[in-house]
């Protein structure tokens, strides 16, 4: 992190006090270079480089590529509104139970609206992306206006979403999915790539660039980094966590569908984990947990460390009691490693 | 980000984790305590012993399985003219469970049918509904001591990973071939673990099956997709897949799918929506389950036999079913499927 980026880290440092978007703005390109995304990014090479001296016939093919990246798509679609949410220093437990609702959206709307047409599977995306919306920005209202700590809003709707989900369901899934969805989307390809990683790869182009030239994205680092003075510097701070909120909630909604059309079902109770793997994998990419600093290309690369070594043991015929230890290992390692580098960094 | 100074943001952050990791391990679970209530006219049959009677089923609100459960023991219990009413614990664990149970039996059902979250926590709550005087009968899960128990009505595991063995090894024939498996983590799914080991027990009787061993998957249908992806990069010749729950099965039938791969011979267990969808589009061969409808109904006939002084079966076990594209339209295996609607 260059010392800039660090400034709007410290709460109390006068000069985000007196300018905090003119010290983002011209830390924008050193942070490219210095950021942590460069050490996970690091990392990431060498874990690859490792497999395929490992295996090279089979860990290193187009064909493994594809589906590593394939699989990695819903969660790297979770994982863009997770960085803005943390970057801007609150927290969101309720993404899980958020798009088991929006899975069930989803499915429900389109049977409703019967058929299997392109319109059907239009509809069925919107009214998804609406749930999962409104879910957001519920979120964006309590913990923005009303005040409320994230934590505690967000562990209520995630309780309360997966009600709704499960009310709507009486418990069980609904696998009534348009087979064109499942086809041309769930295990779809353009030009020999999943669908689900062109969509996701669009999602994460607006992310970082939302990110880095918007006047959005630096209202999101100067609200984390002090909400209290960035109210005094004329940003409106509740309009702002309520709008993080709810394009989460629409990114959720996205994910949900993606996820309906990508195993032809619903599974409302397959999702509990959701919002755990998002926020490791953008702390992992070098998002601070505690606001103000952070990078959407980080996370990317903070999906695909786990999912790369989840995928590189198995081919190495790792003993599977092995892969999760490895696991854990291997991203206590990154943390620390990207937690040396900052070290030397600040002297 | 205001209200939370950054200490207690860390703790509260730990706190979530050990809430979510319980949740997972607890199968998911359900956010708001919901009961549905049993058949109202109970009344017609008012000559037999069992009528009148009342008993209450204890499973959980977000599996289909113990929602089939629920369904036969309804049925059963409105044939027989009795009342059934289910309830559903918030989560799928042993401390949202236990209050219930006292609940349960403050209110003096004639008899208690309870799916326990767990074999060995449920076990005081469990002795406290006998010495209270209520009969207990166990369906699908069941005590590790089974002494307060009147009944167990359960599941055959061991002969489903059997026969998920025998089914793989038929298809292969002579010529055998290269089979994995995909299961739940061990230890925190007892049908899952019980099926892993038979099934590598039963394998081994056949030696021209190279066995590549068991990957482990959660409860996201994502997980085992990319295992499932993992397995088929290190072996592109393996011929067959057993998965032990119906999420895992319909993760690996994802992968598939995804890499249009042909000839894998993928078994699965639990007869859910999608699990069938995949069975009659082909990419799953077989799955395996139980009559859960049926199991339920048995709870209800043995806690009826021990409410009314009639002989009761200490252990009822049922035998697993094979579910094919071929027999799966029949009504003789539809009506067991766990996605078919219960009848009101």
């Amino acid at each position: 992190m260059t010392s800039d980026t660090e400034a709007i880290n410290r709460p109390r440092d006068d000069a985000t006090m007196e300018a905090p978007e003119n010290t983002i703005r011209s830390s924008r390109y050193r942070r490219i270079w210095a950021s942590p995304v460069v050490g996970v990014g690091f990392g990431l090479l060498a874990l690859i480089a490792v497999f395929t001296i490992i295996s090279p016939s089979k860990f290193a093919t187009v064909d493994n590529a594809r589906n590593v990246l394939a699989d990695a798509s819903v969660l790297v679609v979770i994982a863009m509104p997770t960085t803005f949410i943390l970057i801007c220093g609150e927290l969101d437990l309720s993404v899980g139970s958020i798009i088991a609702f929006g899975e069930v959206i989803a499915v429900k709307s389109m049977i409703a609206v019967g058929g299997g047409g392109i319109g059907t599977c239009i509809f069925g995306l919107l009214c998804a992306v609406v749930a999962g919306g409104a879910w957001g920005a519920l979120n964006g209202f309590l913990v923005g206006r009303v005040g409320l700590p994230s934590f505690i809003v967000t562990l209520a709707t995630l309780g309360a979403a997966l009600g709704a989900a499960q009310l709507l369901t009486n418990g069980n899934d609904i696998a009534q999915v348009p087979t064109g969805l499942v086809a041309d989307v769930g295990v779809g390809t353009i030009a020999g790539i999943s669908v689900l990683t062109w969509i996701a790869a669009a999602i994460v182009i607006v992310a970082i660039w939302t990110l880095g030239n918007t006047r959005f994205g630096r209202y999101t680092y100067a609200t984390g980094s002090d909400a209290v003075a960035s109210e005094r510097a004329g940003i409106n701070v509740s309009r702002h966590v309520i709008k993080i909120y709810t394009l989460g909630g629409l990114a959720y909604g996205l994910a949900a569908y993606l996820n309906v059309a990508r195993f032809s079902t619903t599974t409302v109770g397959g999702h509990a984990p959701d919002a755990l793997n998002a926020i490791a994998a953008v702390a992992l990419g070098g998002t601070s947990l505690f606001g103000g600093v952070g990078s959407a290309a980080g996370s990317v690369l903070g999906v695909f460390i786990p999912s790369v070594l989840s995928n590189g043991l198995v081919i190495a015929s790792v003993q599977p009691y092995w892969q999760e230890i490895a696991i854990a290992v291997a991203l206590l390692g990154a943390i620390y490693a990207d937690q040396l580098r900052r070290r030397t960094r600040r002297r | 980000m205001r209200d939370l100074p950054s200490r207690s943001r860390a703790v509260a952050l730990a706190a979530v984790t050990a809430a979510l990791c319980a949740v997972a391990a607890g199968c998911g679970s359900s956010s708001k305590p919901s009961s549905t209530s049993g058949a109202a006219n109970a009344s017609s049959n008012s000559g037999k012993p069992e009528a009148g009677k009342t008993f209450v089923y204890l499973g959980a609100s977000n599996d289909p399985a113990y929602l089939s459960i629920a369904c036969g023991a309804k049925l059963e219990a409105t044939r027989l003219g009795a009342q059934l009413t289910a309830q559903y614990p918030t989560a799928f664990t042993a401390a949202a469970q236990t209050p219930l149970v006292n609940s349960v039996i403050a209110g003096k059902p004639s008899g208690l049918i309870i799916s326990p979250a767990d074999a060995n926590a449920m076990y005081a709550p469990l002795v406290q509904a006998k010495t209270q005087g209520v009969p207990v009968v166990t369906a699908l899960n069941t005590l590790t001591k089974p002494d307060p128990l009147a009944s167990q009505v359960l599941a055959d595991e061991t002969a489903g990973g059997a026969e998920s063995a025998d089914l793989v090894a038929k298809h292969l024939g002579a010529r055998g071939g290269k089979v994995a498996m995909i299961t739940f983590t061990p230890g925190q799914s007892v049908p899952a673990d019980t099926r892993w080991h038979s099934f590598e027990q039963e394998i081994k009787k056949y030696p021209k099956i190279q066995y590549l061993g068991a990957q482990f998957t959660d409860i996201t249908p994502q997980t085992a997709t990319q295992k499932m992806d993992a397995i088929l990069a290190r072996t592109p010749d393996v011929k067959a897949v057993v998965a032990t729950f119906g999420i895992a099965g319909g993760g690996a039938a994802t992968a598939l799918r995804q890499r249009h791969a042909q000839g894998v011979y993928l078994v699965t267990f639990d007869t859910r929506a999608e699990g069938v969808a995949d069975l009659k589009s082909g990419t799953i061969a077989a799955l395996i389950d139980y009559k859960l409808r049926l199991l339920g109904a048995q709870a209800v006939d043995q806690a009826v036999a021990a409410t009314t002084g009639k002989p009761v079966r200490k252990i009822v076990e049922l035998p697993p079913t094979t579910f094919t594209k071929a027999n799966v339209s029949a009504p003789a295996y539809k009506q067991y499927l766990q996605e078919t609607p219960c009848p009101k």
